[in-house]
């Protein structure tokens, strides 16, 4: 008994796998004498000397075949083949080979492979489903495949197999390194592959949801997007799916008229738009007939989700009519319903804008006015400042910041020389009215929210102060008083101002300011709710502050116009003496020439009175 | 059936714990801008005059400069003589059962993988496992059994070297340690490491391995093209280059000269 088995053991081992039939003759001549009985479970046999089929009295059990050679095997039994070929299991050397552990291995292998008879099993996939060491796996396996127990009815060409077989090689399609998932700009409807993802895809594509990456313009824009076979984008439920469009094509001339046919219910003609109107019915049918079929007119225009133009232009033009309340944004666009939106104007490049914009402001309507104003005026200085003015109107304390910036940039055209305000009380405020000097009035007033907003966000308190509408104060009685006085005294500086400014511009400003002043007093009581301690102090420094400035530029102007006086002054005074010291020359000349005259005449008299004594003496002589 | 008996501790002398004791070796030399890159078996019981043969006839068939002879006869010597220095002493023969991590490049196949392995089976083949698992996963590179068969066998050794007589502290050479990447338990609980694997709840022993585990223990290969190949290959060797200027900064003393 031992020496056949011997040999069979041994071939088994050394033989190759292709080669079963080997031992197959051994047993098949000793299979008379020394088989075990045959085993409960039915199979049929075959093999090198057919045995009988076993009649299989219970339809219910499924039959397996496995070569004749191979008949000792039993489920609940470990025979001595086993025993002999896998002894490592059977010596107790290790407590991990133990009778038990092969047969479970044993067992496992056998129904794995019998799940598909017709399909190859291999040890790799069996090594990744069982736990041990996989030498003694890999002989466990190749022991059972020696003997039929598996693979034996599976082909030996596993080319056969290479749809179901599942470690098929991934090719790559980009060249990208492991890790590194490349996502390809979304267009919905095309599906990209995912490279390298661990190997897990063989081979199969996935598509990349709209989800994933960002919405760009394009894609929210539709801009050119024709209408596709497959319309349908993997995206949030809220989106119109879109109903998958077929070509048509134009009886006549052959032409692609997916997008406006006319449809002929009776003779299921289709015509081309221009073929309709050449005329060319065919088959004489009558223009009757015909229906346009203008479908698909929408479906090309359309965005990735429904979307048109003017739907679009409605939805903006809902927003900043209604700006918060949706439900008539959504009358106003008449088709789509709030979510879709809220959504879409989520995607929009800028509908952001119009969320916040929408949010942040109490009275909407006037903003977006406001907006719209500044839009429209914006080389009229005097509109322009009609809607600052109106600003104030709204604001109260944000007036602070408004005032200094767009007081100071009211006329931008007037003041040619714009020097930075180093010496005001606040320097940061210096810096501030000096850069709102320098752009336009819109982008102060937008710089000027989106610096509120940030201080709202960083420090609650401040939300306080510029928000005024959230705040429940305490004094109230006693603040609007303080205001009252705060705002006296900035508007007698205003007023002081007023003398003083010869520009019309500023004063129109000012009065404005001062409008606002005496507004902001009815203001309180018009909101009804009282202002804090803080406001005050924000508002009362905000107006100091502003007065400052001015009060500064206004010194300047009065130093220099005194220098000029000045040097007026003292121009005249020179040109006084100038004159003075000429005439004086001019005297002097005069006098010299009539001392010159005088000299002559005292010479003159002198000679008469010589000629008169001559002669007397004369006269005297003679009568002697 | 519980296991009959402990596992026994049998020792043997120092050698490859597999059924044929191929050394594997690796070659890494870079002369004038050629570089040559090669793993492969020795057989121990070679005659050492095959070295400089093999040697010649490597550098002959690669048609690379003669220059490249002597450092190539040199590694493997010195390779070699590592393995000897252990040769004499014992080491543990019970069973052990380590998981194994394959992560290897062969020129456009990528391949990971991980599996259990007796490390001291000494009838283990990794031969016939790489050529099994060639087979299975149809891989037509020539070249990639033989790489996992090195790959398999420099773990072994590593794994043997750290057996030998584990009162003594030898220095595995860290530039040998990064290429495997793998981490071995340092306590021989012999024969309990297996178990340990399929241990579940309440300690019931099952050889099934939990499903989500299987995915992990899948091999998966990857072919890439051929720009990648090149990317990869000079990702290589700048790496390559930084570890060897590392290493002769940090190590060079060490394995060369602290290596009792």
């Amino acid at each position: 008994m031992g020496s056949p088995l011997n040999t069979i053991s041994n071939s088994n081992r050394k033989d190759t796998p292709e080669q079963p039939m080997e031992p197959a003759q051994h047993l098949g001549e000793c299979s008379q004498d020394q088989l075990a009985q045959h085993d409960s479970t039915p199979v049929e046999t075959k093999g090198a000397e057919p045995l009988p089929a076993i009649p299989s009295s219970n339809p219910n059990i499924e039959t397996y075949t496995i070569p004749s050679y191979a008949r000792w095997f039993s489920w609940n039994k470990i025979h001595e083949t086993e025993r002999i070929s896998l002894n490592e299991f059977f010596d107790g050397r290790s407590s991990s080979k133990t009778p038990k552990i092969y047969k479970e291995y044993r067992d496992f292998m056998i129904n794995k492979y019998r799940e598909d008879p017709l399909k190859r099993v291999t040890f790799t996939e069996m090594r990744k489903m069982l736990v041990g060491d996989v030498t003694s796996i890999h002989k466990v396996f190749d022991f059972l495949e020696t003997w039929g127990l598996i693979n034996f009815q599976a082909p030996l060409d596993s080319k056969l197999q290479t749809s179901t077989k599942v470690f098929a090689p991934v090719v790559l399609d980009n060249v990208t390194p492991n890790g590194i998932r490349v996502v390809s700009p979304p267009k919905s409807a095309k599906h990209t592959m995912l490279p390298n993802m661990k190997g897990k895809i063989f081979g199969r594509k996935v598509s990349v949801g709209e989800g994933a990456a960002l919405a760009s313009y394009r894609d929210v824009f539709n801009i050119d997007k024709v209408a596709e076979t497959t319309g349908k984008s993997e995206i949030k439920s809220a989106r119109i799916e879109r109903e998958p469009t077929t070509k048509r094509f134009c009886n006549n001339c052959r032409a692609d008229c997916t997008a406006s046919c006319f449809n002929c219910q009776k003779a299921g003609f289709v015509l081309c738009t221009k073929c309709f109107e050449d005329g060319k019915y065919g088959l004489g049918l009558c223009a009757a007939d015909f229906k346009l079929n203008n479908l698909h007119q929408e479906s090309i225009e359309v965005g990735s989700d429904g979307w048109t133009d003017q739907e679009l232009l409605l939805l903006l033009e809902g927003t900043l009519l209604y700006s918060d309340d949706w439900k008539s944004v959504a009358q106003h666009v008449h088709t789509k319903n709030e979510i879709d939106c809220i959504m879409k104007l989520i995607q929009l490049p800028f509908g952001e804008q119009f969320m916040v914009n929408v949010g942040i402001e109490s009275n909407d309507n006037s903003r977006s006015s406001n907006l719209r104003n500044e839009k429209k005026a914006s080389d009229q200085a005097f509109s322009l400042k009609d809607s600052t003015s109106q600003n104030y109107q709204e604001n109260n304390c944000e007036e602070g910041t408004h005032t200094t910036e767009d007081d100071v940039s009211g006329p931008p055209l007037k003041r040619s020389c714009l020097s930075p305000i180093a010496d005001v009380g606040n320097p940061i405020m210096g810096q501030v009215s000096f850069l709102s000097t320098m752009v336009g009035s819109r982008v102060a007033v937008a710089a000027a929210e989106a610096a509120i907003a940030a201080l709202c966000e960083e420090d609650p308190s401040a939300s306080q102060i510029i928000h005024p509408l959230e705040i429940k104060s305490l004094n109230q009685k006693s603040e609007p008083s303080l205001n009252g006085l705060e705002l006296e005294s900035t508007r007698k500086s205003f007023q002081l101002e007023c003398n003083k400014e010869p520009e019309g511009s500023l004063n129109a400003t000012t009065s404005a300011g001062i409008g606002e002043d005496s507004k902001g007093d009815f203001h309180f009581s018009q909101k009804g709710l009282p202002v804090t301690h803080l406001q005050m102090r924000a508002a009362i420094a905000t107006a100091l502050g502003a007065a400052g400035a001015r009060a500064k530029l206004l010194a300047d102007q009065e130093e220099r116009d005194i220098e000029h006086l000045m040097s007026i002054i003292i121009e005249n005074q020179l040109k006084k003496l100038y004159f003075k010291i000429g005439h004086f020359e001019e005297i002097e000349n005069i006098m010299e020439k009539e001392y010159a005259l005088m000299e002559q005449i005292k010479e003159l008299l002198l000679t008469e009175r010589i000629h008169v004594i001559r002669e007397s003496l004369n006269s005297i002589f003679r009568r002697l | 059936m519980k296991g009959a008996g402990m596992a026994s501790k049998n020792s043997t002398k120092f050698r490859m714990p597999t059924s044929e004791n191929l050394l594997p070796i690796r070659l890494d030399i870079e002369i004038d801008g050629h570089r040559l890159k090669d793993a492969f078996t020795w057989n121990v019981n070679d005659p050492d005059s095959e070295i400089a043969v093999f040697a010649r006839r490597t550098v002959k068939d690669l048609k690379y400069p003669g220059s490249f002879v002597t450092p190539i006869v040199q590694s493997i010597q010195s390779q070699l003589a590592e393995f000897r220095s252990f040769e004499g002493q014992e080491m543990n023969t019970g069973e052990k059962v380590l998981p194994f991590k394959l992560d290897i490049r062969v020129n456009k196949t990528v391949i990971k993988d991980q599996f259990l392995w007796d490390v001291n089976n000494l009838e283990s083949d990794p031969e016939e496992f790489a050529r099994v698992f060639c087979k299975d996963l149809e891989i037509e590179d020539p070249e990639v059994g033989p790489a996992i068969a090195v790959a398999i066998r420099e773990q072994l050794y590593e794994i043997a070297i750290q057996n030998v007589t584990s009162g003594r502290e030898t220095r595995v050479s860290k530039k040998s340690r990064r290429d495997r990447g793998v981490d071995y338990p340092s306590t021989s609980k012999v024969g309990g490491i297996a178990l340990d694997y399929m241990k579940r709840l309440g300690n019931k022993i099952s050889i099934l391995r939990r499903r989500k585990e299987w995915d992990f223990y899948e091999p998966i290969i990857d072919v890439l093209s051929n720009e990648e190949v090149e990317a990869l290959d000079a990702r290589e060797e700048r790496n390559a280059r930084l570890k060897r200027k590392l290493d002769d900064k940090d190590d060079g003393y060490f394995t060369r000269y602290m290596r009792i």
